[in-house]
């Protein structure tokens, strides 16, 4: 009977009405959970035998926009590369020193070469030729630190793409797990949009340490695969496998296998690097690669190329005539003579010569007289002080190991040196800064497409309650006919 | 397309406008309050190593600095000794000379009642010392350029008591100062040949300033002094007119030690003009390095101080358009 037809029609209505307000509820409970993709009921009508019979809700979809996606992706795997890379240049440039400091390695040269000035002037003051002690152990020191401090940053990253390995295998368990219960759902004909929701945060979240492209798979299911095209979860997870080396020391490389790149399923995994503003691969894990197998191992052969100069030029013969060959001079390579070709390292190991140390059985007065001198000489002595001077500044080519092809003094190198630094961290830097307002403004794109804007939801609101309140007044209506006719 | 804006995307892009103002504000406000760029790195990239040269060069042009004045107040030492040795041999030399030429054996003998104590002096004058280092002694600076006047008088007696006649006398004494590496050399100078440390220079290596004190005028001036004192003392066992011929001779001595103080000085003055120039030289460096250190990274403070406020005026601007945005909600409107 139509009565009857109209009340279970308006009954659909309501219950439409009630999921529409369930879905508009979500969205909003979710208006500030960042990821998450703003839901759509669809609405369809109900048809049976040709005449209309109610509404149903078709299903839930997802708002959003699959290029704004992919292309966000991108840009974050890109972003966090670059930002990787920022910051290692950054840290390698603040290891000599910041400038606004007042102590960099330039200053500690500086002060040595001042003091060696300054003892020429007094040359039988034990005063000046303590500070001239100091001076020097400040430059040793200095070339330690940075080296401790490079030693660090490859450890670091050692560590950490150790736990990049570990969070991305468990996102692509997450990830073929859920593609089995989506499955499972729409073969149920159950709803799916949150699930699949969840799946896309976790592809965002290996996206930006791994660049990674998605097919869809048959129902609602999704393969997951490198931009080089290795598949990564196409039904099962593949696994990830990476051996963290602990302590790293300047000798060990990737060519020597004491340090482990990335396999995947057992084979090693290429991570070759795309063209880009900086060069270098995309997503986290190649930048980590990158910082502990190349910047920084090229960064350590720089310093100890600087430090090889500054012990070659003190040791010869014709600047301390105390010396005979093979003797080590002011500076030292831990106690012993520069060795040609020297050991990675070198800039760990150089040391002030004990034999001018009093706090380790030396005598002061070898500054002035010779590393080698038994007694002490001449009060008035300036020969040796002037002739270290004059290396120090003696203009040369630059050591091979420094890419520098100016000559110049010792201190001409260090500064050269410490300006490439800046120049890369400062570069890397603007680069990084780059990329970020640009990824920025993608994922603004992206949530635009999908995100929750509340004023639309409750306009929406609105709507759904007039309807539901259309829907009680309609079945209210049908009722009182059905009384009517009851009464008869 | 009309893009609507969520609500996260919104509130995030506030925010991290708002967090960019507020660090340019803090960099500009630092900026202010030191005067300098406050970080070089991003101000200048590469360029840090030409800022790293100028601090390099000021700093060793004040080392320098500080080892000319040194070396100009050592420089003045020696003139004023000079200037007393030059005017005692001169003044005893003439005395001595015209004396011994007159035969007038009073002067001369007031000449030889005042060479021991003269000669004290001389020998003192060429022991002279600066801030506790040597003038005359070459690198030895930590001992006496020569030996206690008594040790060569001891050694000049010894000398005389064995001379048969003038001439013998002169060629005896002759021997003993004279000689390369002889007695002089050996027993009474005790410096060192190599040279004291002197005024350094902008190239390295560094200028001499005090000439040494077995110098050939030096060693005439002790030679005619050494010699009267020692006939004053009766050492000298000869007639007395050769007794006064040796003191004529002593006179000699005396001024041509006088003629070579006065090159020394006038080769020292050479080398005071030449310190005066590397000083002048290093102060005009360190203005020209100052003047380029604080143009590379000093701040005008009233651009800076109108970046800053119109910074400010943005931050403020950006605040009361959030509060105002945020007052534009639907929810308000529907309860």
């Amino acid at each position: 009977m139509s009565i009857s037809t109209a009340l279970a029609n308006a009954t659909s209505g309501l219950m439409v009405s009630s999921r529409l307000a369930e879905v508009v509820s979500n969205n909003v409970a979710n208006a500030l959970t960042p990821g998450y993709t703003r839901q759509t009921a669809d609405v369809g009508s109900v048809v049976v035998n040709g005449r209309g019979a109610g509404a149903q809700v078709v299903g839930v979809s997802l708002a959003g926009d699959a290029a704004l996606v992919a292309a966000s992706r991108r840009g974050a795997a890109q972003s966090a590369a670059l930002a990787q890379e920022a910051a290692t240049a950054t840290a390698l440039a603040d290891a000599f020193g910041r400038y606004e400091g007042g102590d960099t390695l330039n200053t500690r040269v500086t002060a040595f070469e001042a003091a060696l000035v300054e003892t020429a002037n007094t040359p039988s003051s034990t005063a000046a030729q303590s500070d001239l002690l100091t001076a020097a152990q400040g430059v040793t020191d200095m070339l330690n630190q940075i080296s401790t401090e490079n030693r660090r940053l490859r450890m670091d990253a050692d560590a950490e793409i150790a736990s990049q390995v570990g969070e991305i295998n468990a996102a692509l368990k997450e990830i073929s797990s859920l593609n089995r219960e989506i499955q499972m759902r729409a073969a149920r004909g159950g709803e799916t949009a949150s699930l699949q929701d969840l799946r896309d945060s976790l592809v965002d979240d290996v996206s930006s340490r791994l660049p990674v492209r998605t097919q869809p798979r048959s129902d609602g299911q999704i393969a997951v695969y490198t931009a080089q095209g290795q598949p990564l979860v196409d039904g099962p997870a593949a696994e990830l496998g990476f051996a963290p080396a602990g302590v790293i020391t300047p000798d060990m490389t990737l060519a020597s296998g004491a340090v482990s790149g990335v396999t995947l399923n057992g084979q090693p995994m290429a991570l070759a690097p795309t063209p880009g503003l900086a060069g270098g691969g995309e997503g986290t894990l190649a930048a980590l690669l990158k910082t502990r197998d190349e910047t920084v191992p090229q960064a350590d052969a720089q310093l100890d190329a600087l430090a090889a100069d500054l012990i070659g030029r003190l040791q010869s013969s014709t600047v301390d005539s105390t010396l005979a060959p093979g003797d080590p001079g002011l500076f030292t390579d831990g106690g012993a003579a520069l060795a040609s070709p020297y050991t990675p390292g070198l800039a760990g190991r150089i040391t002030v010569n004990t034999a001018v140390d009093p706090a380790q059985g030396g005598e002061l007065y070898r500054l002035r007289d010779g590393i080698n001198a038994i007694q002490p000489g001449l009060a008035g002595d300036t020969s040796l002080l002037t002739a270290q001077s004059v290396a120090l500044s003696a203009t040369t080519a630059p050591p091979a190991g420094l890419n520098l092809s100016t000559q110049s003094g010792f201190a001409g190198f260090v500064a050269e040196l410490t300006g490439m630094r800046d120049a890369s961290a400062s570069q890397a830097e603007q680069a990084a800064t780059r990329s970020a307002a640009t990824q920025d403004i993608l994922e603004q794109d992206r949530a635009s497409a999908s995100g929750v804007d509340t004023d639309a939801e409750l306009q929406a609101l609105l709507a759904i309650e007039q309807a539901y309140a259309a829907n009680a007044r309609v079945i209210s209506v049908a009722d009182n006919l059905l009384q009517t006719v009851l009464e008869i | 397309m009309d893009m609507s804006l969520p609500d996260l995307a919104q509130s995030l892009r506030q925010v991290a406008r708002a967090q960019s103002l507020r660090s340019s504000l803090d960099a500009s406000g630092t900026a202010l309050t030191t005067g300098v760029v406050p970080d070089a790195r991003a101000a200048f990239g590469g360029r840090t190593a030409e800022l790293a040269a100028i601090d390099r060069g000021l700093s060793l042009a004040q080392s320098r600095e500080a080892g000319l004045s040194q070396a100009a107040v050592r420089a003045t030492y020696v003139q004023t000794n000079l200037d007393s040795l030059q005017s005692l041999a001169g003044t005893k030399g003439l005395q001595a000379l015209s004396a011994s030429g007159a035969g007038d054996l009073v002067s001369l003998g007031s000449f030889t009642a005042e060479a021991r104590s003269d000669l004290d002096i001389a020998m003192s004058k060429l022991r002279g010392q600066f801030a506790g280092e040597s003038l005359f002694a070459g690198a030895a600076t930590d001992t006496p350029a020569l030996a206690p006047s008594e040790d060569l008088m001891v050694a000049v007696r010894t000398e005389l008591a064995l001379a048969i006649d003038q001439a013998d006398a002169v060629t005896r004494l002759d021997a003993f100062f004279e000689t390369p590496g002889g007695p002089f050399e050996t027993l009474i100078w005790q410096g060192d040949d190599a040279p004291a440390p002197g005024a350094p220079l902008d190239e390295g290596g560094q200028i001499d300033v005090a000439p040494l004190a077995k110098d050939q005028a030096f060693r005439d001036i002790l030679k005619g002094l050494s010699l009267a004192a020692a006939i004053d003392e009766g050492a000298v066992s000869l007639p007395q007119n050769e007794q006064t011929a040796l003191l004529g001779q002593a006179g000699s001595w005396l001024l041509g030690g006088e003629k070579g103080v006065i090159d020394l000085k006038s080769e020292l003055g050479t080398v005071e003009q030449r310190i005066a120039d590397a000083q002048s030289f290093e102060t005009a460096q360190i203005a020209a390095l100052q003047t380029a250190r604080t143009e590379m990274i000093g701040v005008d403070t009233y651009e800076e101080a109108s970046r800053f406020a119109a910074l400010e005026a943005q931050l403020d601007a950006l605040y009361t358009v959030t509060a105002r945005l945020s007052a534009l909600n639907f929810t308000r409107y529907i309860s």
